[in-house]
């Protein structure tokens, strides 16, 4: 087996240990519950969707950052930056791992009010986008805070324009007009609501917003985290 | 093993250098100690030497090869024991160690239980981290530095936290270690330590090497070829060691009334440290 993917075994034993898995998967049965009770509502698909991009968005940002801050806790960062596991290992692997978890949630939640009536593949990719999406974010956030709770601090506004700003465009609170398009979670959230409600969907523009931002928020995680954490 | 030449490096935003123009070398199967106070620049020598730091001038060569060169296989090469224990708490000892053998592409060439069992940590082999002391986390450092066999070791004040009996263990290993032909590179603060293990030390204040050579050398070198000896009565006198046994104001004065001290003048290495650098190890 490859060091990447025993990473990815031991990322998600990590994950396990610390109660990650287990604190996702109890929201969304929550979630789930809440969403079950309102199933006949006629809004049922806006608050799913409302609930689909706080939930993952939480797990990948904010759980990505609280392992970290965990780890640099204990001192365990620099006996990883002297071993030959790469950062690039290193990062890829926790998102990865997070994001599978946040996807899974979603796909539970989904599962839970829409049955198998939904087009899970698009929704699945949407959820996965919005998660990877908010753990690279995190790893960049974390790396202007010594602490979680600082984080958390500095976090609402970046987060509030991160997820909420395209929610409520989403729900018609606000018209943002073409801007939204800029905005990095506007892909995912199209092929979300594409994919339970049936809701007009450019995948050109969908996808094409995720092979794009993946890439531009990576780069941006790696090189705070390689400066402002490794090198310090 | 590891030559270093005129080594500077200064932290960004800073007005001057951290590392000012160290030089040193070390050879195969030398245990080489790095002494000096906190904030002298030993833990960024450190980071520079395991190539967390790369924004430095000078020459750094490893294994005949420029640092800089290194890949990560590097770090296959080289193993680092922290001062302070890093482990993560919810993990057993043996799920750390498998955690961090899972980053080299090489199998481990020591079997765990051997490892656990090497440093009296077999019962706890399979107990959570943070149910272990301090001193058992230390010595779960230690072991985690040496499972894939480096060729060179870095230990950063390596006794530190543990009993008197398990800190004397660690010596004897490290000293195996060493008799293995592996390059050992320590920084402490324990003059103790850093005489019972290094063949050679160097001083290091505010950035700059002031001295290297064996501790033996400079115990020597500073201190008094001499004895005094206390008697019960209350006198006391110094000797040199020259000739003692035909130094007759030394006989006479022993067999005048029964003594109670004889001590060599020879200087402590903490004496020499604050003799050549002017500034104490625990400043």
């Amino acid at each position: 087996m490859s060091i990447f993917l025993h990473q990815l075994k031991w990322q998600l034993l990590l994950l396990h240990k610390n109660s990650i898995v287990t604190i996702s998967l109890a929201v969304t049965f929550i979630y789930g519950l809440v969403l079950y009770g309102v199933r006949d509502a006629g809004t049922l698909d806006q608050v799913l969707v409302t609930i689909v991009l706080n939930d993952p968005s939480v797990i990948g940002y904010f759980f990505l950052a609280l392992s970290f801050y965990t780890e640099m806790k204990h001192g365990i960062l620099p006996a990883i930056f002297v071993s030959p596991l790469k950062v690039h290992q290193l990062l890829i692997a926790r998102v990865l791992v997070l994001s599978i978890i946040g996807t899974v949630c979603s796909l539970g939640l989904a599962f839970f009010v829409k049955g198998m009536d939904f087009a899970i593949w698009h929704y699945a990719m949407g959820s996965f986008g919005i998660c990877v999406l908010s753990a690279l974010l995190g790893i960049t956030m974390l790396t202007f805070a010594e602490e979680f709770l600082n984080f958390a601090m500095k976090s609402i506004p970046v987060f509030l324009l991160f997820a909420n700003v395209p929610m409520l465009q989403y729900l018609g609170v606000m018209d943002l007009g073409w801007i939204i398009y800029l905005f990095p979670i506007q892909g995912s959230l199209n092929l979300i609501a594409h994919a339970l409600s049936g809701t007009e969907i450019s995948f050109l523009y969908a996808y094409g917003s995720l092979f794009v931002f993946v890439p531009v928020f990576y780069l941006l995680g790696y090189h705070y985290f390689t400066k402002r954490v490794v090198q310090q | 093993m590891i030559q270093v030449e005129n080594l500077v490096f200064q932290y960004p935003n800073t007005q001057s250098p951290t590392l000012k123009g160290l030089s040193f070398s070390i050879d195969k199967g030398e245990v080489f100690g790095f002494l000096g106070p906190s904030g002298a620049g030993k833990s960024t020598a450190q980071k520079v030497l395991y190539k967390i730091l790369t924004d430095y001038t000078g020459s750094i060569k490893v294994a005949g090869k420029n640092l800089q060169d290194w890949d990560n296989t590097y770090y296959e090469k080289i193993g680092v024991g922290f001062e302070l224990p890093n482990h993560y708490q919810k993990l057993t000892g043996k799920e750390n160690l498998d955690l961090f053998a899972s980053f080299y592409p090489k199998a481990m060439a020591y079997n765990r239980e051997e490892l656990f069992a090497m440093v009296g940590l077999e019962s706890a082999i399979h107990q959570p981290v943070e149910a272990y002391s301090k001193g058992m986390k230390m010595r779960l450092n230690f072991i985690r530095a040496i499972q894939h066999n480096p060729d060179i070791l870095f230990f950063d004040e390596p006794t530190s936290g543990m009993d008197p009996v398990n800190a004397q263990k660690i010596k004897q290993h490290i000293l195996q270690l060493k008799q293995q032909g592996k390059t050992i590179f320590i920084t402490t603060h324990s003059m103790h330590t850093a005489d019972e293990l290094c063949d050679r030390v160097a001083f290091i204040v505010n950035g700059e090497l002031t001295t290297i050579d064996s501790p033996q050398k400079l115990k020597d070198q500073y201190g008094k070829a001499a004895v005094t000896v206390e008697r019960t009565d209350g006198a006391s006198a110094e000797f040199p060691l020259e000739q003692l046994g035909q130094n007759t104001d030394f006989l006479e004065f022993i067999k005048a009334s029964e003594v109670k001290h004889i001590h060599t003048m020879e200087a402590t290495l903490e004496e020499v440290f604050i003799q050549v650098t002017g500034e104490s190890l625990k400043s």
